[in-house]
């Protein structure tokens, strides 16, 4: 048997070779060991996102009864009846459209406002996290339990709020104060949340930038105006596209303060969609509505990113 | 990442991967190893007093051949998790709930009749249950309903705020013409003190109702849809309740949900109209300064609405004879043990509890038990009452806020009621 033995540059060449091929076996196990890492999100994902909205479309091209199925194909029927507005379906559908657009002009401002000053009042103040702390705590409540705070409050006759103002006002029951009182239940709850986005905004300020503008003889009010807003424009961007969607969202204020009174002025588009889902039994035709709305919701989260982008840019 | 870390994160992506999928294999293995006699499963969203016990003593009795397994729900999301259980085939066999929830699963064809259960029970309905909670809860002639309480709706009164005013504590209102009269001696809306408060949202759903029924009319015509609830008996009722406000003024203006209940319980209201469910709070807050009794005739007659819990069997996959021998035994069981369910609070629906003399020594009960002879059910239409009535109530709620007047609120709701009439299952 002849011995054949290997020269070095024979060598270099084979230790090349498994190396390459280790490496590769190496990549494909990396690769497939980060695919596994995102395993669990994408099983959750696919179940309780991907699936719903493929099936929620299905369902608003049907007839479809909860109880019993779908009942016949309907094409885009449901949605056509929407703009149909001889039907109480499509009044229904515009008039919590209407009455969710009020509460999003009446709140997203307040949301964006408010968190904005306060945040930079507590960034300026020597017990920072005090107050972030305090304005935080209503977010960690449920909403049930602050509605009924607010409602029990906010109670014509023996309401607390009427009896420290010796008034009468009806907060609950007549408009406008019906929407002033979801407004503030709402606020209270969800000013610690954008709060603290902000807060986190104004932490990356350049101190430079803060001291410079203090030699240059700027106050607290200039200061905050022409250097710390215009740094923080795209989390306020970010902060009024995220309230926009949640006021669109708005169900359990409404449903337990006011119960979507007086008559049906704070029933939001949300409510009706449940009614005609569940009660209704009409899930194909909530469906529809479900759907226009998230359009309609979409569009309008374009836009607001798209203005709030060119004009910080 | 070195290799420690990475394993450990990958075991943690694993863990996590298997426990999103094997709850169903843990349910479906735990399905296989239940063998506890043949399982009847009970869910409910009603009053509970009493039941749980009655159950374990059932269970006890059957030992081995019948397991009632109970399970309570919050009344507000019965729809939801019941449709969501029937979609999913994981409904329960019965199920408690007000009456008119179950017109829509009637209309599906997804209850079975109860006559051969209660008889394979050895009930007989026509005899043994109240009249005006068996009859009128037939869907398509047939019935599919058992009533197992009952929630009349009473007339409460604070026998020390009647004496202040110089009111016989003892003597209800039992025409309108009295109840006004009190009213006006109870009042003094300076100081914010109210003979009786009227309520644009809950409990109208209540009291509207009896009021129409007193003035001899009627909500809807269940087998034909047709909304009748502005005719002028309606309109009288609501007329009387808006009077309380407006003409009269009894009654606060705005007042909001629950003030009637919270300005009752602080002592700043004399006089309520509610369902009896109303009573074990009263009782607790007030004692012998309760006053409880039928409503008084506001209109032309006695009449009060009757708030009322059904149970009704659902047709599904397990059901067997056995099984729904199984519920009809447990039904008679139920309702031989109903004096328990009295003594808990609720009245029962069994003629030879209402009739005992165990029954007349409980006083509130005893009242409820005479407001049967009076009761109206809501018309057996899909959530009437719940929430396809919603119409109506969104336009009383402007009526009393004097913003349209009765005659209008009414024809508006009618319309729009009858228009909604048209798409319910039926």
């Amino acid at each position: 048997m002849a011995l054949r033995v290997q020269t070095a540059p024979e060598k270099v060449v084979q230790r090349g070779k498994s190396r390459r091929s280790g490496s590769m076996v190496r990549i494909i196990v990396d690769q497939f060991t980060s695919f596994l890492f995102v395993v669990p999100f994408l099983i959750a994902f696919c179940l309780f996102v991907g699936y719903p909205i493929v099936f929620g479309f299905i369902v608003s091209l049907n007839h479809w009864n909860p109880l019993a199925g779908p009942l016949g194909f309907a094409g885009w029927s449901q949605y056509a009846t929407l703009f149909n507005m001889n039907t109480l379906a499509a009044q229904q559908f515009w008039l919590g459209l209407k009455n969710t657009v009020t509460f999003v002009i009446i709140s997203v401002p307040v949301l964006l406002v408010l968190p904005t000053v306060l945040a930079y009042l507590i960034y300026r103040s020597p017990f920072k996290t005090l107050f972030r702390s305090i304005y935080f705590l209503p977010t960690v409540l449920s909403v049930t339990a602050v509605t009924s705070l607010w409602t029990w409050l906010l109670q014509t006759q023996g309401g607390a709020v009427n009896n420290f103002l010796h008034a009468h006002i009806p907060w609950l029951v007549e408009q406008p104060w019906a929407w002033l009182s979801i407004d503030m239940a709402t606020v209270w709850r969800t000013l610690g949340f954008n709060l603290i986005i902000v807060y986190a905004g104004f932490t990356q300020l350049p101190q430079s930038t803060l001291e410079a503008a203090a030699l240059d003889g700027a106050g607290a009010v200039r200061t905050f105006l022409s250097i710390a807003l215009p740094q923080v424009r795209h989390v306020l961007a970010f902060i009024i596209v995220t309230s926009t969607i949640s006021s669109f969202n708005l169900f359990a204020q409404s449903l337990l303060m006011t119960g979507g009174g007086p008559g049906s002025s704070t029933e939001p588009l949300t409510m009706v969609i449940y009614n005609q889902s569940f009660n209704a039994m009409h899930m194909g035709s909530a469906a529809a509505m479900a759907y226009l709305m998230a359009i309609i919701l979409a569009a309008i989260s374009f836009v607001q990113y798209h203005l709030t982008r060119e004009r910080a840019s | 990442m070195n290799n420690l870390q990475k394993s450990a994160a990958l075991a943690v992506a694993l863990t996590l991967s298997a426990s999103l999928v094997a709850p169903s294999f843990a349910a479906a293995s735990a399905k296989r190893t239940a063998s506890a006699g043949i399982v009847i499963n009970f869910w409910s969203s009603g009053p509970t007093q009493g039941m749980t016990a009655v159950i374990s003593q059932f269970n006890k009795m059957y030992q081995g051949k019948y397991n009632v397994v109970f399970r309570t729900f919050p009344y507000n999301n019965e729809t939801e998790i019941v449709n969501s259980a029937l979609a999913a085939h994981k409904g329960p066999d019965m199920l408690e709930e007000s009456l008119t929830p179950s017109a829509p699963y009637a209309f599906e064809h997804l209850e079975m009749p109860i006559q051969p259960i209660l008889q394979m029970g050895g009930i007989n309905p026509n005899t043994e249950f109240p009249a005006s909670m068996w009859h009128g809860t037939k869907v398509q002639g047939v019935h599919y309903v058992v009533p197992v309480a009952g929630l009349p709706t009473l007339f409460f009164w604070n026998k020390a705020l009647f004496k202040k005013a110089g009111l016989n504590p003892n003597m209800p209102p039992h025409t309108q013409a009295q109840f006004v009269h009190d009213a006006q001696v109870l009042t003094n809306a300076k100081q914010g003190q109210w003979g009786y408060v009227q309520e644009p949202a809950w409990p109208n759903p209540f009291v509207y109702p009896s009021l129409l029924a007193q003035f001899g009319g009627k909500e809807a015509n269940p087998a034909t849809r047709k909304v009748l609830f502005d005719t002028q008996a309606g309109v009288n009722a609501l007329t009387f309740e808006y009077n309380t406000i407006y003409k009269w003024k009894i009654s606060p203006v705005n007042a909001s949900a629950n003030e009637n209940y919270n300005l009752f319980m602080s002592g700043k209201n004399a006089m309520v109209m509610d369902g009896a469910y109303q009573y074990p709070p009263f009782l607790q807050r007030f004692g012998k300064n309760l006053g409880v009794s039928l409503l008084p005739v506001i209109g032309n007659k006695e009449a009060n609405f009757l708030g009322q819990n059904y149970v009704w069997v659902f047709r599904n996959p397990s059901m067997t004879t056995a099984k729904e021998r199984g519920i009809g035994l447990f039904l008679k069981f139920y309702y031989g043990h109903s004096m328990e369910i009295a003594r808990a609070g609720i009245l029962p629906t069994w003629e030879p509890t209402l009739k005992s003399a165990a029954l007349k020594k409980l006083p509130a009960m005893y009242q409820e038990s005479l407001a049967l002879n009076s009761g109206v059910l809501n018309p057996l239409i899909p959530n009437w009452g719940t929430t396809s009535s919603t119409y109506l109530y969104q336009d009383i709620d402007l009526a009393l806020l004097h913003k349209m007047t009765p005659v209008a609120a009414l024809k508006d709701a009618a319309q729009k009621m009858q228009q909604e009439m048209a798409t319910l299952l039926g």
